[in-house]
Parts: C-alpha cells; sequence; structure tokens
C-alpha cells in the first residue's frame, strides 16, 4: 500500500436551515492514497459534493458547518485551519474542478489573463515564466494551437475544451490532490472520452491523487481505483473498484448497478428497479436510510443503527445482512 | 416487425436559422440544424434518434411536429402533407402527436395541480367527452403512470423528479396519441428513478401500440427502448438501421467512435477506445463535403470535396459514407 495523502475521520456536516439543524453527510471516513483514484458514487443529493467542498473548506459559513471530524491531509488537519492557512492549501496542494466549466472562468478576460494570473498567485514567478508554463500545461492536456488559445475568450471555445482549460489550471500549481465534481457530466460521450483520456494521462505524469464524484458507474469503472457509494448521506458500501463491481454487496448497490440500462445486456427484459424515491434531509430515521426501499428489509433494519460490517481489506457495507 | 404501415415520414426536410442580422452583411448566414433528413416512422414502432449536442435531434422533433416551421421538405403524416399546416389546421391533429420533453420541472405549470395540469389536454381537445368522462379518464391515466391518488391535488413542487416525469407522460397519453416525440426525457432523472420511468414508457407503448420518436445522446437508453436507430451529426443523418445491426454491425466511422466510447460498468470488458480528436464544428460553418470528415481518421480527399449521400447497404441498413467498406 502506498503512502496515504488525504485521510477523512468521522466527517459531519450539518446545515443550519432558519432555527433548525439538520445533518446532510453522517459519519463518512475514508482515505486517498497518493496517486490513486477515489470515485464518489451516489443519486442526487447523496451527499458527495457537500462531502467534496467540505474537504477544501468551500460550504457557505452562514448556512452550514463541519460538526464534527477531522480532515487530515498529510496528517495536518484541514478543519482546525484558519481562513489564512486553509487558502493557501486550496489551489496549491488541493486543486478541484467543477461540474459546469462555463460559469467556474470569467467571461471577460481571456483565459491567459486568468492562468497566468492564477499561477502567480501561487507561486513567485515572473509574467513570462507563468506564460510559458501555462502554455506547456495547455500542451499537456491536449488544446492545438495554446499560443493562440491563450489570447481567446472563454466564449470561443467548446465544453471539452474550457473543461480541459480548467484541468490545466488545476494541475499548474502541482496540486497532490485532484477534486474532480462531476467532470465530464456537461460534456458528450465523445468529448468525455477525450475528457477522462487526459485526466488518467496526466494521474500518470504527475502522480496526482484524485477524488472523482460522478453519477455514472460507467465512468467510475473506467476511473477508479476505489469506490465510495454513498446514499441520503451516509456511506453504504467502500471497497476497491473490484470489491465494488465484483462483489456488490449493499441491497443499493447491487440494484444500481442491475439498473442501469447496458449495451451487453439483453433488453427483452425489464430493467430492474429500486422502488420510491430517496427520502427527504427531514426524513431520516434512526434505522438504515434505504430502508423503505430495500427489497431485502427486515424489522431490525428501522429501529437501530446499522453498524459497518468489514468485508475483508478495505470492503466495508453497511448493512444488517450481506446478501452473498 | 414485418411490413407496417408508414405513420409519419419525413422527405428532404430541412430547418435552417438566420444567425447575422441583416445589417452586418448583405449575405444572409444561416445555421443548417437540419439538412435534409428523411425519417421513416411505421405504426408501433420506437424510433431512436442519437447524436451529441447540435447535431439536430431536438429541432428535427420539434419540426416533425410543426413546433417549429419547415424550410423546406415535406412531412407526410398518415398520408397527409402536414408541411404548410398553420396553427388551426395542427391543432386537430395535436391529439395524435404529442410530445414528452426532458425537463418536468419546465413542462408543468407551477400553478396547476397535477389532476388539472394532466387533464387539461383533454379540455384544449374537444374529443366529446363529458366532464364525468374526463374525470374517469385522467384518474384512469395517473394511476396507469403510477401517481397514486394522494398525489392528484399536489402542485409540482411537490412532486420528485420521477413523479413530475409521469405527470408529464400521463398529460402526453392522455388523448391516446398515435405519435409522441420524447426529447430527452429521462436524462434529468437519477439512475435508479431512470429504470422505473424508462420501463413505464416501454409498458405504455407495448399496451397502446403508440409511435416514440425517442430523442436521446444515450445510446444504452436508445438501445433498450428503440426498434430502429438513426445516427444524427451537424444537421444529417450519417446511419440507420435495426437496433440489432447497429449495435453488432456499425458502419460510419461516427457511429463506431460514438458505441465505443460509452463508458461501461464492467471492469474486465475488453475492447479498443476509438478516441476522437478534435471538436464538434459549429453547425453555421459547417466544413465541406462530408460533416465528419474533420474528426475521421479515413478521410480522403474525396471526403472533404462531397457529401456522401445515405446508401442502403442492404436490410435498411442505411450508411452515408464515401470509404464505406474499405475498412
Amino acid at each position: 500500500m502506498s503512502e496515504t495523502l488525504l485521510e477523512v475521520k468521522d466527517l459531519q456536516v450539518d446545515f443550519l436551515i432558519g432555527k433548525k439543524t439538520m445533518t446532510a453527510v453522517h459519519d463518512i471516513s475514508f482515505q486517498i492514497e497518493k496517486g490513486r483514484t477515489l470515485a464518489i458514487v451516489g443519486e442526487s443529493g447523496c451527499g458527495k459534493s457537500v462531502t467534496a467542498t467540505s474537504i477544501m473548506r468551500l460550504l457557505p459559513r452562514e448556512t452550514s458547518r463541519i460538526a464534527n471530524g477531522e480532515i487530515l491531509l498529510e496528517g495536518t488537519d484541514l478543519v482546525k485551519m484558519s481562513e489564512k492557512e486553509i487558502r493557501k492549501i486550496r489551489g496549491n496542494r488541493i486543486a478541484m474542478i467543477f461540474q459546469d466549466p462555463m460559469t467556474a472562468l470569467n467571461p471577460v478576460y481571456t483565459i491567459g489573463k486568468q492562468m497566468i494570473e492564477m499561477c502567480r498567485v501561487h507561486n513567485k514567478i515572473s509574467k513570462a515564466e507563468a506564460y510559458k508554463k501555462c502554455v506547456q500545461m495547455l500542451e499537456i492536456v491536449g488544446i492545438p494551437l495554446p499560443e493562440q488559445r491563450m489570447n481567446e475568450y472563454p466564449y470561443q471555445m467548446s465544453g471539452g475544451m474550457r473543461q480541459r482549460i480548467m484541468i490545466a489550471m488545476a494541475l499548474s500549481c502541482d496540486a497532490q490532490l485532484l477534486i474532480a465534481d462531476e467532470p465530464t457530466t456537461a460534456l458528450d460521450v465523445t468529448i468525455q472520452a477525450q475528457v477522462l483520456d487526459q485526466m488518467r494521462k496526466v494521474k500518470k505524469e504527475f502522480h496526482t491523487a484524485i477524488l472523482l464524484i460522478t453519477h455514472d458507474m460507467g465512468v467510475v469503472a473506467e476511473m477508479a481505483d476505489d469506490v465510495l457509494v454513498m446514499y441520503a448521506g451516509e456511506i453504504v458500501e467502500y471497497g476497491t473498484v473490484e470489491d465494488i463491481f465484483e462483489h456488490p454487496t449493499h441491497p443499493y448497490t447491487t440494484g444500481l448497478l442491475k439498473s442501469i440500462p447496458r449495451l451487453d445486456s439483453d433488453d427483452r427484459e425489464e430493467l430492474f428497479t429500486i422502488d420510491g424515491v430517496v427520502p427527504a434531509l427531514s426524513e431520516f430515521g434512526v434505522g438504515c436510510r434505504f430502508a423503505n426501499r430495500c427489497h431485502c428489509v427486515s424489522e431490525n433494519c428501522k429501529t437501530a443503527g446499522i453498524e459497518y460490517q468489514n468485508l475483508g481489506g478495505k470492503h466495508i457495507c453497511r448493512c444488517n445482512l450481506p446478501v452473498d | 416487425m414485418g411490413e407496417q404501415k408508414i405513420l409519419l415520414e419525413t422527405k428532404k426536410l430541412k430547418k435552417y436559422y438566420q444567425v447575422n442580422s441583416a445589417l452586418q452583411s448583405k449575405k444572409k448566414k444561416y445555421l443548417k440544424a437540419v439538412d435534409g433528413v428523411d425519417l421513416v416512422v411505421h405504426q408501433g414502432e420506437v424510433v431512436g434518434l442519437v447524436g451529441e449536442s447540435g447535431c439536430g435531434k431536438s429541432t428535427l422533433g420539434k419540426t416533425v411536429l410543426k413546433v417549429h416551421s419547415v424550410t423546406e421538405g415535406e412531412i407526410i403524416y398518415q398520408g397527409e402533407h402536414i408541411e404548410d399546416y398553420n396553427l388551426a389546421k395542427m391543432r386537430p391533429l395535436r391529439r395524435d402527436m404529442q410530445m414528452i420533453f426532458q425537463d418536468p420541472y419546465a413542462a408543468l405549470n407551477p400553478r396547476m395541480t397535477v389532476f388539472a395540469s394532466a387533464r387539461e389536454p383533454l379540455t384544449i381537445q374537444d374529443m366529446g367527452l363529458t366532464e364525468e368522462q374526463k374525470e374517469e379518464r385522467t384518474k384512469a391515466i395517473l394511476s396507469k403512470v403510477g401517481v397514486t391518488e394522494q398525489h392528484f391535488e399536489k402542485y409540482p413542487h411537490e412532486l420528485s423528479g420521477g413523479q413530475r416525469q409521469r405527470v408529464v407522460i400521463a398529460r402526453a397519453m392522455i388523448t391516446n396519441p398515435k405519435f409522441v416525440v420524447c426529447d430527452e426525457p429521462v436524462s434529468a432523472l437519477d439512475v435508479s428513478v431512470r429504470a422505473q420511468v424508462l420501463n413505464l414508457m416501454r409498458r405504455l407503448q407495448r399496451e397502446t401500440g403508440v409511435s416514440y420518436l425517442f430523442i436521446s445522446h444515450d445510446l444504452s437508453v436508445v438501445k433498450y427502448i428503440c426498434d430502429t436507430i438513426y445516427v444524427m451529426y451537424l444537421g444529417k443523418v450519417v446511419e440507420k438501421s435495426s437496433k440489432k445491426e447497429l449495435f453488432e454491425n456499425p458502419s460510419h466511422p461516427y457511429t463506431q467512435a460514438l458505441i465505443s466510447a460509452i463508458p461501461i460498468p464492467d471492469l474486465y470488458t475488453d475492447r479498443e477506445r476509438i478516441i476522437l480528436s478534435g471538436d464538434i464544428p459549429s453547425p453555421v460553418n459547417p466544413p465541406m463535403g462530408c460533416p465528419f470528415h474533420t474528426r475521421c481518421k479515413y478521410a480522403t480527399e474525396r471526403c472533404m470535396e462531397s457529401v456522401p449521400e445515405l446508401r442502403d447497404m442492404g436490410g435498411g441498413h442505411c450508411v452515408a459514407c464515401h470509404r464505406i467498406g474499405e475498412f
């Protein structure tokens, strides 16, 4: 096993809604090793983005807070850091790519200006050096004619190109961890293939660890080393990509995998479905949060908290009865 | 499927949008969203339309329903030429031709209850029903799509995305249409809910024998629900075939790349990834010749000069490529 880069322990994030406090994300622990990719999968509202933004400490302070837990980047706790200290981490050691590359770039500045500014905020280098570095980064992410592109505005580029610029910007400060929040969801499939391919190359070249947030199991299978499946603010299953795809154990994971229409499946049969919908934040009870949709639910599931079961290695599952 | 009657047909259908104002230059510039498409939808058939953003698939769907006017070409619905019909003439036909939109949040009136929304088409379309019959029919269709009675008096914002899409489907199906254009109906939904809605749509199709024109960018969804598939690129159809043939024997280089680009949720699928270089060209300024030649690794000089016609390769498998069979 390689070295641990980031370790999250018992993370809990609360939302403050009016006078009420609601727990959005609860009891999250995982680690990311250097040079590996961890994918967090789940449906909308399961807390995957909240988990990622809390690592960057980017959650709005007025309406949310990290109520419990530690986020250790090579041993230092990011939760306890002051705003000034965390700014040195952001961009330098942890970088983030967002889902929508149009809103993440400033439309009134050229690509070059934005990239150079960012480079110089994080490193003490001259403009000329920064320019050189930026052109080099654009080349690495596969943008043709990088010098010309430096003088262009975001609107002159396609979505795929903008997303590659975001990757270039994120990587230009040699971040150790790249958080990618649905990086290809807004892109077309052929462009998605290009961007994913680029991310894989970059990871190999710079030995960057990636935290990939997605809802697409196909992307997970292609990119991830480890997988964290989230449901309604909790981890339901965690393991290596082999554990999750070859031996999925939690009924939610198995259901999710079975309900995807696939190219190689027999499409005369109906798709497997998980009935019902994800419960709202205010509806969480004491028991298993998946209980109302689970096909192998028992009485115990609704009344008591569910413990993790260790299934060997990294593989853990929050369920009373493994379906094996 | 055997010999089925043709329900809807388009011939050389074109839809252009003018993009520059007349002040800028004398020469008008057009965005060729749909550029000469021949589409055939049989009775009871589910026709899939796939392609990436900007390929004109949604425009084609809307033009077929005359939501957009036609620039050129013919639309024949049950033997009737409808391309020149005005709104008043189209209205009675709308009973038979419905549409399901991608975003169920935007497709429902936020100030109408679920029941009122589903019932509205019956008020607009005079189908000779009494008030009681209308009530009954609305109840029947809502229960058929899986909306329970406790939700009838709720407003759209109180429902989840999946439930909202069910109401939109009920609204489209209540007039017993013969033809429904479904524009990315499951793209906005979560994976587990998507399966529920796909199953529902397929079940409804089989029970009522309606034809769908199913528009999607997701080939695995299209494969699940469609019988015939059209692949579009920059306003043109590049390949058309039965589902089975298309996935077993994709012939156009673009289709091949599209299929290979889909991430498969499986660890040990051995397949060669074709990663296309470059972006989709702008439809305002499409390349000369074959629209795909800028990204095609098989492109020759001929591809840059002349536009390939859609040719039948046998058994209704049509491909628009000069070099078909050469690689």
